[in-house]
C-alpha cells in the first residue's frame, strides 16, 4: 500500500482536520477493499471502515514511525473487521464448524474440484470457505494470499512472529483444501467417473 | 513408487505453499511426485487455490459508496464517547475523580469506625469483609467494576443509619449491585447518594471507554484480548489509586 506524504501525516497527528480528511481520502479505497474481504459486502464494509477511521482519529497521536503507517492502518482494519464478524455471529448465530480431522480424505485421483465450476462460483465458494476458517487463519490467509503481503508484512500487521504467520498459513491452506473437497463431492465424483 | 506416504507429501506441499518464498522440492518428494497422481493433483489444486485467491477480482463497489462518507465520519467522531479531547485529558481527570472517590470511601469507613452505633459490630464485620475483598481484588489486579461495587457498599452502609418502613422504597431505588444497610438515610444524604451515583456512572463509562480504546490500540493479536482486558483494567486501577 502506498504511504501518504509525511507532512500530511504529521499535520493529521497534530489535530489538523483538513489533513485528516486528506488522509481518509488517500487510504479509504485500499482499506475498503480490506474490510470488504473480511465482511463480504460493501454496505457492512463501509460501516466497518467508518469505525476504522474513528479509531485512527482517536489514536493517531500514539502511532510511532517504528512500523509503516499503512501496516498500523491494516491492523486496525483487520481488528475492526474481525470484531464486526464476531458481533454478527453473536447476533445471527454461529456458523457450523468444519470437523477438524488430522488429514483431509485423500483426493480421488481427479483434478481439483475448482476445475469444472465457473469463475464466479469459484469466487463465491472460496469466500465462503475462507469465512469458515478460524479467526487468525482467516486473517493470515486474506493478508497473505488476497492482499498479497509478504510473511514479514503480515507478521507486522498481525503483531505476531513470522513463524506464526507461516503456521497459520499452513493450517489455513490445509483447512481450505478440506472444506473445498467436502463441499463438492458431486464434482469430484463426476470427475472420477469421467476419467 | 517411493516409500513416502501421500499424507506426508501433501503436508510438505501445504507447508511449502505457506512459506516465505519458493522452496525447492526435496529429491524424495520429487521422486514420489513423479509416480503419484494423487500428489500431483494435490500440488496443482493448491497452486490453483492460491492463484484463485490472488487473481479473483472483487465486485465493484456501488457508485454511491463514498456519498456522505466524510460527513458521517465526522458526525460519528464528534458523537463518539471517547473523543480526542477526552483521550488527552481523560486519564488525569479520571485519576483525580477516582482518588477523590477512594478518599471519600476510606473517610466514610474511618467515620463509621468512630461511631458508637448499635449495629457497629455488624458494620465492622461488613467493613472487614469489604476491606479484605478490596485488598484481594487489588492484589489480583481486579476489575474496576467489582472495586466500584465494594466502594458503593461501604458508602451505603455508612449512610444508612436508621431503621424506617421506607427502607424498601430506598432499597428499590438503588442501582443493581448496591447493597442497602439496616436503615434509610436522610433526604439530604439520599440526594447526595444520587449525585454520587450519577458521577460514578459517568466515571465508569469514561474509564471503560478509555480501556476499550487502549486495548484496541495496544493489542497485538486477537487471542490476547481477554487477558489484556484484565491486565489493563488492573493496571489502570492501581495507577489511579497510587
Amino acid at each position: 500500500m502506498a504511504e501518504i506524504a509525511p507532512d500530511i501525516l504529521a499535520r493529521a497527528q497534530g489535530g489538523d482536520t483538513v489533513a485528516f480528511n486528506e488522509l481518509v481520502r488517500f487510504y479509504r479505497q485500499d482499506l475498503l477493499r480490506v474490510t470488504y474481504r473480511f465482511v463480504g459486502n460493501y454496505e457492512d464494509a463501509r460501516d466497518v471502515l467508518q469505525l476504522v477511521f474513528i479509531k485512527v482519529y482517536q489514536n493517531i497521536e500514539r502511532w510511532e514511525p517504528r512500523a509503516p503507517f499503512w501496516s498500523w492502518l491494516y491492523r486496525i482494519a483487520v481488528n475492526e473487521s474481525l470484531g464486526w464478524k464476531k458481533r454478527e455471529k453473536r447476533r445471527y448465530g454461529v456458523v457450523t464448524p468444519i470437523e477438524e480431522t488430522p488429514y483431509p480424505d485423500a483426493p480421488s485421483g481427479s483434478a481439483s474440484p475448482l476445475d469444472d465450476v465457473s469463475r464466479g462460483e469459484i469466487g463465491e465458494r472460496l469466500s465462503e470457505a475462507i469465512d469458515m476458517l478460524p479467526e487468525m487463519q482467516r486473517a493470515t490467509f486474506v493478508l497473505r494470499y488476497r492482499e498479497e503481503l509478504s510473511v514479514k508484512e503480515t507478521a507486522a500487521v498481525l503483531g505476531c512472529a513470522e513463524g506464526t504467520v507461516k503456521a497459520n498459513g499452513f493450517h489455513a491452506i490445509r483447512r481450505l483444501r478440506q472444506i473445498l473437497r467436502t463441499e463438492e463431492p458431486e464434482v469430484i465424483r463426476n470427475e472420477s467417473t469421467a476419467l | 513408487m517411493s516409500p513416502l506416504h501421500c499424507n506426508t507429501v501433501q503436508e510438505a506441499l501445504w507447508e511449502r505453499a505457506a512459506s516465505a518464498g519458493p522452496v525447492p522440492l526435496s529429491p524424495a518428494l520429487v521422486d514420489h511426485m513423479a509416480n503419484c497422481t494423487l500428489c500431483q493433483n494435490e500440488r496443482r489444486a493448491v497452486a490453483e487455490l492460491l492463484d484463485a485467491s490472488r487473481t479473483l477480482p472483487d465486485p465493484e463497489p456501488p457508485l454511491e459508496i463514498w456519498d456522505d462518507f466524510e460527513e458521517r465520519l465526522w458526525r460519528q467522531i464528534h458523537g463518539s464517547p471517547v473523543s480526542r479531547a477526552w483521550d488527552r485529558w481523560g486519564r488525569s481527570l479520571v485519576g483525580l475523580a477516582a482518588m477523590l472517590l477512594l478518599g471519600f470511601g476510606l473517610g466514610a469507613v474511618a467515620m463509621r469506625v468512630a461511631r458508637p452505633d448499635a449495629d457497629r459490630a455488624m458494620t465492622a464485620e461488613r467493613r472487614g469483609q469489604v476491606a479484605e475483598t478490596v485488598q484481594a481484588e487489588l492484589q489480583n489486579e481486579a476489575r474496576l467494576q467489582s472495586y466500584l461495587a465494594d466502594m458503593e457498599n461501604i458508602l451505603v452502609a455508612y449512610r444508612a443509619s436508621d431503621h424506617d418502613p421506607s427502607m424498601d422504597v430506598f432499597r428499590r431505588s438503588l442501582p443493581s449491585g448496591m447493597v442497602a444497610g439496616p436503615g434509610v438515610p436522610s433526604e439530604a444524604d439520599r440526594q447526595r447518594l444520587e449525585r454520587q451515583r450519577a458521577t460514578r456512572e459517568q466515571l465508569r463509562s469514561l474509564v471503560l471507554g478509555m480501556l476499550v480504546s487502549e486495548i484496541e490500540s495496544e493489542s497485538h493479536g486477537f487471542a490476547y484480548i481477554d487477558r489484556r482486558v484484565a491486565s489493563i483494567a488492573g493496571q489502570q486501577l492501581l495507577y489511579f489509586i497510587h
